[in-house]
């Protein structure tokens, strides 16, 4: 009686339908199924039970979600947040009736319920929010309700269950693209496989698209509108961006599947086989750059039907989420490699498979590795490919491939073996600023025009940002000038400035995360790393300069004669700045804390590959309270934007960071212009040397830290690792093993250590790089390929490009070298002289090396070590100037003498 | 004069806010107790002259408890060996790293130094109120001046804390060489009643910024603020022990700390007389080193082209040298100040006006009151005129009216002596610079002294033959954090504020090893 005003009269699934269709399943599972049928579709008895089937459960959907609206209803009192963040009915369902009436969440164990994460935002969401207990009857009738969602959902997991299994008998090729779930749901909707063979592709697309709820369990709104195609694997490890373009191929696809179920043209699922293939090359091609590959082929088993159901078993032992769900929910991101598939066999040689089956197979297997690895089930290899067996059974168990790791590995070891099938690695961020910063106002550029900046993950854009030219550079120069000439920023205490930048510093950590899950996005460095670390070290610049401000001292000289003579250290007027992508937010912070800490504007220039964090932070600065004008933020183009800047007759300074070749341009400019003073901070092939008293393993991690970190777009980057000849064989098998064990992937996935590159000209740059290595001799002992970005070289002469040229990538190249003299003059034998790096235990050899080093930083037994105080910039050709630490201050103060005679002093 | 209203009970037209005292208990090793002796001293309202608090007692037992858990908090504890700034490792990215390198970011000298700072912005009010009941210090003042300055100290050594610089030298020979700048270890710290907050933070600061740990014993007049503050410290996670706060009185408590052989550092604000028996002790003790900032008697020399309201404006208790010309004019204006200069509750924001105002004019107890009225009775007695004020006023507390002399000679015990009242000097008519700068220098302070002319040349001029610590060219009292402030001869050794007195608490070390082989030296 109850139920009744429960649900609605309208369509409640009758008990007897229900227990009708149990029957006839059960029934259907006893017989065996004669693949021999060779009539209609129509008459095939199977097919007409699956079709039964299906249509029961899109009604048991509909129920389902009927009574779930009814528990939210009763429970909002209780828990008022608990559905913003369970989202799932059946999860839904289960929480509400683990916690009842308990008001203490703390004292409920969700443990296999709900993810931990889930389970700790409930429990204090629970506590910062005023829920009030239902009344017994509420109680009550909420409760029965949960037991009949939770009833419904078992019906339809059994059902599901029968028909996956027995799908791929009906329509083997449709279910090799679309799982058989869906596949069933497809059949259901269209009215059989006949109507739906006749459909046009695109409305195939739109199917099950207005209930999205029955099927999808998602409340999340889709953002164009796909039906029941947008369940399967492949279109949820498609990146969002891809997906309209995923979707109409994967209708596309499924469609012509259909028609051959439909004639029962293809019954071994091979023809399917080869469509789903087809939507993986169509992919691929849109991911640019980015085509993470496996190196074995993968395929979808429609054969091994009893493999198929111990493993969906295994699959659904997990507890949360629907039963019948399984397609829709989890996903992740296409182009994230397969760590584990990319360790097995490492050396395989590209030229034992025909070139272009490889590739194919490889996009397609990248697209595939997120089906593999989530449902083992539904995969298994291809017989007749070069790596099956017991290596591709392996990559099933990702988990295994860890055992072998190298013992000095500082890989995060639980990463590759963790569930995929985390949350969608979706940017949690929102993208607030994308036009030019000018005068306190976020404006479009002059000419209207909108550049992309792109993801590097798949090349794809995630924001049109207004793309300024020289006119715009003119404005913002104005701008600065005006807040330079009559402004009050240089005329403010510094104690005042110093409060603007330290407001400016908390602002950063309050909105660390966003900060950094943009930055992450746009350039793809690992999230971890600029969450946990360069987000922080803005933070702490701001700080360390906002703490200079108040301490720019002059020096008050002993002149020769009667005088007095002091010294006053000005702001120099308005800087230009050009930072570059490889550590957008960082370089913006070197730049941007010292020049405002010293009272000057700025105008500065953004890489137009990574706009938006500075766009982000200098919004957060006019926040903390810097007047209009103080710093302005054009994106735009080196020959365009930059070159403006560079040439501008009203900057009185420019501070650069980037390439040797276009220093050399910047450098020219400020000469043909206004003679501006420049600082130039460029590339470097910085030397790591290890000799032979060296701590190896230590040396190892810091030598490979110190080349691939950060993709290896790094200026520093020890990208010449010198190894002493008596331990050059360990090194090079060490650094080896820790290539190899490097985890290459979506950048926002946790543990994972390296990202995308950054854009498909660098990489193939790289690629080139790694080509002319070969070509020259060198020995290619790990990597080299665009699958894991990882590039690893021995044995180059001094005299080749490789060791003479910055590759700015994730090449490390290993040289052997005798003694002391020779490797210094090796390692100085380069026109670039930023950093290096010495390890050694003999303070002898440490301080020999520190000082024969032709180097702006070395680093002894560590590398990479940037603090604020630590001044930073480059010998030779790598730059001229210095930044960080009091030294980077003088970059931005004029030093001004001011005498006048003193006359019967007591003292001078 | 006018008359403002000597009791703060009856007020009218501004609010006395309501004085709550939290603290009273000695603050040892992070936590508030009593003296071991259980003895306290009463502090009084010196609007009123009625008792605020019972302050608990500190004496030689508990700065030996305060000194223990400073050298614990130095030799073992984590706030000398914090950096700087914890640098983040950006090559290492385990989860678990992170955390734990957010976690450490935190424990960090500056960081916690801003935060304390913060936290003074925070409680400026409460903070101000506890100086005006407890020091006579004018409410408005407290509010917008001393108490944000403190913040503003705090803030300046928060930045300089991680910009503590060593230096690599160039060797004459084939030597690498190189000096670090280590904390000096456990810091005694004697601070006066005059800017109880001020000074307090001119010591504690730069001490808490360079590593030291300190143990402080504020004036006995003026404690509240000074627990006040550690309540804040500890707020701000200042580790335990790391500043201790033992209110007590001079010969108690005050020589424990100067006499003590586990302070490695003594740093005392107050008169020559007690610099000399602190230096003293030291110096019978563990030769500790010492700075100390003590009495001065300023002088402000007005030339004759001065602009004679400025001048008058500037000059608040200093001993004047006037050029002859323009003496009279000056004379007579500065009377007239005086007499408008309004005496009052200082939690009445109209006693801030009048330069007068910005020095005490209320004095802090009794002794004091009753030391400044027999200067103005010897004053008189020795033959200077006195041209207006000299009394005291009001029924209650003890409030004293601006008084000028004129007429003063430089041998007269006025014109010599600290008096640290609301009295001023007018002495000796000066003819030329050079007598201007001889009788200026003729005195066994060399604290400050000011200039007021607009002529260049005199300006660079004197300012260099004046043998004091600061110089104040058409301006006084221009104090700011990052201007060493400290004494020549008997005014003391040492600066206050600035990166100089950084050094203070700071040791050098040298550190040289051998070169081979080196291409250069």
């Amino acid at each position: 009686m109850t139920m009744m005003c429960v649900l609605p009269p309208s369509r409640p699934v009758s008990l007897t339908a229900r227990a009708d269709a149990e029957l006839r399943i059960k029934d259907a599972l006893e017989r065996d199924i004669s693949d021999s049928n060779q009539g209609s579709i129509l008459e095939d008895q199977e097919y007409q039970l699956i079709v039964d089937c299906n249509a029961l459960s899109v009604d048991i959907d509909n129920e389902i979600t009927i009574v779930h609206n009814f528990i939210r209803d009763k429970y909002k009192l209780k828990h008022p947040v608990l559905e913003s963040r369970v989202h799932h009915p059946i999860d839904y369902a289960r929480v509400v009736q683990k916690i009842g009436n308990e008001m203490d969440l703390t004292l409920v164990d969700f443990k296999g319920i709900l993810p931990s994460a889930d389970i700790m935002w409930i429990t204090m969401a629970e506590s910062t929010t005023s829920g009030e207990p239902l009344s017994e009857e509420n109680l009550a009738k909420t409760i029965e309700a949960c037991d009949r969602a939770l009833n419904l959902d078992s019906t339809k997991k059994k059902i599901l269950d029968f028909l996956e299994r027995r799908i791929v008998h009906v329509a083997p090729n449709l279910t090799a693209i679309v799982g058989s779930a869906v596949a069933s749901k497809l059949l259901g909707t269209a009215g059989g496989l006949e109507a739906l063979a006749k459909m046009p592709a695109c409305n195939v697309l739109l199917l099950g698209a207005k209930k999205k709820n029955l099927s999808g369990f998602s409340t999340a709104t889709v953002q164009f509108r796909v039906g029941y195609l947008q369940q399967t694997e492949i279109f949820q490890s498609t990146p969002p961006s891809l997906r309209p373009q995923a979707s109409r191929l994967i209708a596309a696809k499924s469609t012509l599947a259909a028609r051959i179920d439909s004639i029962r043209g293809d019954r071994t699922g091979k023809a399917g086989q080869s469509l789903f293939e087809e939507i993986g090359d169509g992919l691929g091609k849109g991911y640019g750059l980015l085509g993470q590959a496996g190196s074995g082929k993968l395929r979808v088993s429609t054969g091994e039907r009893k493999l198929i159901s111990k493993n969906s078993k295994r699959f659904k032992a997990k507890n949360y989420g629907s039963s019948g769900s399984r397609s829709g929910l989890a996903s992740s991101l296409a182009f994230t490699p397969i760590q584990g598939m990319e360790l097995l066999n490492p050396f395989t040689d590209a030229s034992e498979l025909p070139g272009s089956y490889h590739m194919a197979a490889r996009r397609a297997s990248s697209i595939l590795c997120r089906r593999l690895l989530t449902r083992p089930a539904a995969a298994s290899l291809a017989g007749d490919s070069a790596l099956a067996g017991a290596d591709g059974a392996r990559a099933l168990l990702p988990g295994t491939l860890l055992h072998g790791r190298h013992r000095f590995s500082t890989a995060p070891a639980a990463v590759t073996g963790a569930a995929p099938n985390d949350e969608p690695i979706q940017p949690s961020v929102e993208i607030k600023h994308t036009q030019l910063l000018i005068n306190g106002n976020f404006v479009d550029a002059a000419s209207g025009k909108t550049f992309s900046t792109l993801d590097p993950r798949t090349g794809e854009a995630i924001a049109r940002v207004a793309e300024g030219d020289a006119e715009d550079i003119n404005r913002a120069v104005a701008a600065a000038r005006r807040a330079f000439d009559e402004g009050p920023w240089p005329r403010m205490s510094a104690y005042d400035r110093c409060r603007v930048l330290l407001r400016f510093a908390d602002l950063i950590e309050a909105h660390a995360e966003e900060i950094a899950a943009l930055e992450t996005w746009d350039s793809g460095k690992p999230l971890e790393q600029a969450a946990g670390a360069e987000v922080p070290m803005v933070a702490r610049f701001v700080r360390y300069y906002a703490g200079w401000a108040d301490k720019i001292h002059g020096l008050v000289v002993p002149a020769d004669g009667p005088h007095h003579a002091q010294v006053l250290h000005e702001p120099i007027g308005v800087a230009g700045q050009i930072i570059p992508w490889n550590f957008p937010l960082l370089m913006f912070a070197w730049k941007v804390a010292p020049a405002l800490a010293c009272g000057n504007t700025v105008v500065l220039k953004t890489a137009e590959q990574t706009p938006l964090s500075a766009l982000y932070v200098a919004s957060l600065l006019h926040e903390a309270g810097v007047p209009e004008g103080v710093l302005n933020v054009v994106s735009g183009f080196g020959p365009t934007a930059g070159a403006a800047l560079c040439s501008h007759m009203d900057v009185d300074k420019l501070a650069f960071t980037g390439s040797t070749g276009t220093g050399k341009i910047i450098l020219e400019l400020a000469a043909r212009s206004n003679l501006k003073p420049v600082t130039l901070e460029l590339g470097g092939k910085s030397p790591f040397v290890v000799m032979d008293d060296a701590d190896v393993d230590q040396a190892v991690e810091l030598a490979h830290h110190a080349v691939f970190f950060n993709q290896g777009q790094c200026c520093c980057a020890g990208s010449r690792t010198f190894v002493h000849e008596r331990v050059y064989d360990e090194f090079v098998d060490k650094s080896k093993a820790r290539a190899l064990n490097r985890v290459v992937g979506d950048p926002f996935r946790k543990g994972v250590e390296q990202g995308p590159q950054i854009d498909g000209e660098q990489f193939k740059k790289i690629l080139q790089y790694v080509k002319s290595g070969v070509d020259t001799g060198a020995t290619l002992v790990a990597g080299g390929d665009r699958v894991g970005d990882k590039g690893f070289y021995v044995h180059p002469t001094d005299e080749m490009k490789i060791a003479q040229e910055e590759i700015f990538g994730p090449v490390q190249t290993i040289l052997k070298f005798r003694g002391v003299e020779e490797v210094i003059r090796r390692a100085n034998a380069t026109p670039y002289g930023l950093a290096a790096g010495v390890f050694t235990r003999s303070l002898d050899v440490a301080n020999t090396m520190a000082r024969a080093l032709r180097a702006g930083t070395v680093w002894i037994n560590c590398y990479d070590v940037f603090d604020a105080a630590i001044p930073f910039g480059g010998f030779k050709m790598s730059g001229v100037g210095r930044e960080k630490g009091p030294y980077g201050l003088r970059n931005y103060l004029q030093t001004k003498s001011v005498v006048t005679p003193i006359r019967d002093a007591a003292w001078l | 004069m006018a008359a403002a209203n000597g009791s703060s009970e009856k007020h009218e037209g501004f609010e006395v806010p309501k004085v709550e005292v939290k603290f009273t208990k000695l603050f040892i090793n992070g936590h508030f107790v009593d003296a071991l002796s259980g003895k306290t001293f009463e502090t009084r309202d010196p609007r009123t002259g009625e008792v605020i608090a019972r302050i608990a007692e500190g004496d030689k037992a508990d700065i030996d408890l305060a000194v223990k858990a400073a050298r614990e908090a130095f030799d073992n504890g984590p706030w000398p060996r914090m950096t700087g700034y914890i640098r983040p490792t950006i090559y290492c990215i385990h989860i678990e790293f992170i955390f734990v390198s957010r976690q450490r970011v935190e424990q960090e000298r500056g960081r916690i130094l801003h935060r304390f700072a913060d936290l003074i912005d925070q409680h400026i009010e409460e903070l101000a109120i506890l100086d005006t009941v407890d020091a006579g210090k004018l409410f408005m003042v407290g509010k917008l001046r001393d108490i944000p300055g403190a913040a503003h100290l705090l803030r300046y050594y928060a930045g300089a804390a991680d910009k503590i610089h060593g230096a690599t030298l160039k060797m004459s020979q084939r030597m690498q060489a190189y000096t670090l700048k280590e904390p000096v270890g456990v810091v005694g710290h004697i601070v006066p009643w005059n800017y109880p907050s001020t000074m307090y933070f001119f010591k504690v600061s730069p001490a808490l910024a360079a590593g030291c740990t300190v143990v402080v014993k504020p004036a006995e007049q003026t404690p509240l603020s000074a627990l006040f503050y550690a309540h804040l410290a500890k707020a701000a996670g200042v580790p335990d022990g790391v500043l201790n706060v033992v209110p007590g009185f001079g010969p108690t408590a005050g020589a424990a700390v100067a006499s003590h052989m586990d302070i490695d550092k003594l740093s005392f604000t107050g008169s020559t007389e007690v610099g000399r028996l602190v230096m003293e002790a030291a110096a019978k003790s563990n030769l500790k080193p010492v700075s100390l900032e003590l009495g001065g008697k300023s002088p402000v020399i007005v030339f004759d082209d001065a602009d004679v309201d400025m001048a008058v404006n500037l000059v608040n208790f200093a001993t004047y040298t006037n050029k002859e010309g323009i003496y009279d004019a000056f004379v007579k204006k500065a009377a007239e100040l005086a007499k408008k200069s309004v005496v009052g509750d200082p939690f009445n924001p109209r006693v801030n006006q009048g330069p007068q105002a910005r020095t005490s004019q209320c004095h802090v107890d009794k002794d004091q009151y009753e030391k400044v009225l027999k200067y103005i009775d010897i004053g008189q007695r020795e033959g200077a005129t006195l041209v207006t004020g000299g009394k005291p006023c009001g029924d209650k507390g003890y409030y004293i009216e601006p008084t000028i002399f004129t007429d003063v000679k430089d041998d007269m015990t006025i014109a010599q002596d600290e008096i640290f009242g609301p009295v001023m000097s007018l002495i000796i008519k000066f003819k030329t610079v050079e007598e201007a700068i001889q009788k200026a220098n003729n005195t066994r302070y060399g604290l400050a002294a000011g200039i007021v002319t607009k002529n260049i040349d005199i300006a660079n001029m004197v300012s260099r033959s004046i043998r004091a610590g600061v110089i104040w060219i058409n301006c006084y009292f221009a104090f700011d954090p990052d201007a060493p402030f400290g004494g020549y001869k008997m005014s003391g050794f040492g600066k206050d504020m600035g990166m100089d007195a950084l050094e203070k608490y700071l040791q050098t070390k040298t550190v040289a090893t051998p070169l081979y082989n080196t291409p250069w030296l």
